[in-house]
């Protein structure tokens, strides 16, 4: 999948930089395991350097981590399947879901916008079908859409 | 102002990832977007990278009866954009945050092996950027800050496997946590947070002891932090009063994290008074 044209919501801050310190560290106390090794993934997407894919990418930007971590941490769900998590040239973060016939992709940006494709069998949905809600609520429809089966 | 000091718990290698030593004041009128990049122009030889982030709430300590323990977090309105800016040395280790109404310098962690500077360094360094910021809004006719909060902020790093192996052993660290149950049906803890507030005496602050799991960002290694955030209002806004207070914040972050911590964990962190 590489056509990823469906945005569901965007421009909301990460709550990961919402103090006076100046380091990395993110709270993992009330997290699942699989949610703590998401993030170490994603935490260690940010010692990337630039042309870390040798075409001259930058490395995923402060808030691309920070909006990863969050969507992570907002899962409501003990057991999901564990994402593919990667960097994507541009400096976005793609994080993807595969359960049965059903993928979910969700790529973050570094111009902070959040697109997401959902596919069945393969084949992408309708982007009508996904609307625009806050982004906890978008976060638990994605997930629950992808264990329907 | 007494030699603080001589009386205070000292560790050879203490487990500090982070410091911070922040001054928050009432909202410079008029301080706009146009004075961050004016003020790195100032700065730059030393601070030579910038970014912006979205700017901290301001944090104020009340004490009337029935508040809440947390600090508050306040909506201001102004008429300026929100926005912090970050301006770090070559290095990473040395950060200075400046936001329309606070100035805070940190000391982090890189690498993982650099030595700690030891607070009077860190209070001399943020000195000069107070007078630096004094300066630069006197020089542009601005008003003088109304410093009505200072914070003192230790990020300690406890790593698994070092006096310790998981959370069934957490006495071996905290010392306030005994780990007993009355029954014996809960198995050893998977994780522990915990948040703790003690008050400094006549109301000159709080110190807010702060503990989780987290991964470390350098290294993506989980840790157990240990965050101590002492935090009040200092008798005026002249120099002398903020550093004194800052002197005291950084005196009840010190003796409280020995308090917080066994002695065990002490031999281990070398502790020499």
């Amino acid at each position: 999948m590489n056509a990823l044209t469906n945005p569901v919501f965007a421009l909301y801050q990460p709550e990961s930089r919402y103090d006076s310190t100046g380091s990395r560290a993110v709270r993992v106390g009330s997290l699942n395991e699989w949610q703590v090794e998401a993030l170490k993934k994603i935490v260690g997407l940010e010692s990337l350097g630039h042309n870390w894919n040798s075409y001259g990418s930058v490395p995923p930007s402060a808030w691309v981590i920070g909006t990863a971590i969050d969507f992570i941490c907002k899962v409501p769900f003990d057991n999901p399947p564990m994402p593919r998590i990667m960097p994507v040239a541009g400096g976005g973060i793609q994080m993807e879901w595969e359960k049965g016939r059903r993928e979910l992709e969700v790529e973050i940006h570094p111009d902070t916008t959040i697109e997401v494709l959902q596919a069945i069998n393969g084949r992408p949905l309708n982007p009508d079908e996904v609307s625009s809600p806050a982004p906890r609520a978008a976060v638990e429809r994605l997930l629950t859409w992808l264990s329907v089966d | 102002m007494p030699d603080r000091n001589q009386t205070l718990p000292d560790f050879r290698d203490p487990p500090v990832n982070e410091t911070a030593l922040s001054i928050q004041f009432a909202p410079v009128p008029k301080f706009g977007a146009q004075y961050f990049g004016l003020y790195w122009a100032k700065i730059r030889h030393e601070y030579t990278r910038s970014q912006a982030l979205p700017p901290l709430p301001s944090a104020t300590e009340e004490f009337e009866a029935g508040s809440r323990v947390p600090p508050q977090f306040g909506i201001q309105l102004i008429n300026e954009p929100e926005l912090r800016c970050w301006f770090w040395d070559d290095t990473g280790n040395r950060l200075v945050q400046l936001q329309h109404d606070r100035l805070i310098y940190n000391w982090r962690q890189i690498r993982g092996d650099e030595n700690y500077p030891r607070y009077p360094s860190i209070r001399d360094a943020l000195k000069v950027e107070w007078l630096r910021f004094s300066d630069f809004l006197e020089g542009e006719h601005l008003e003088k800050p109304k410093v009505n909060q200072c914070e003192v902020i230790y990020v300690n790093h406890i790593e698994y496997g070092k006096g310790w192996n998981g959370y069934g052993e957490l006495n071996r660290v905290v010392a306030p946590w005994s780990g007993d149950s009355s029954g014996t049906f809960l198995p050893v803890p998977e994780r522990v947070n915990m948040e703790t507030h003690y008050l400094l005496p006549d109301r000159l602050g709080r110190l807010h002891i702060s503990m989780q799991p987290v991964i470390r960002g350098r290294d993506t290694q989980e840790v157990l932090q240990i965050m101590l955030t002492a935090r009040g209002a200092p008798k005026s806004s002249s120099i002398d009063d903020i550093f004194d207070w800052l002197d005291l914040g950084r005196e009840w972050v010190v003796k409280g994290f020995a308090d917080f911590t066994t002695d065990s964990m002490h031999k281990i962190w070398g502790r020499r008074s």
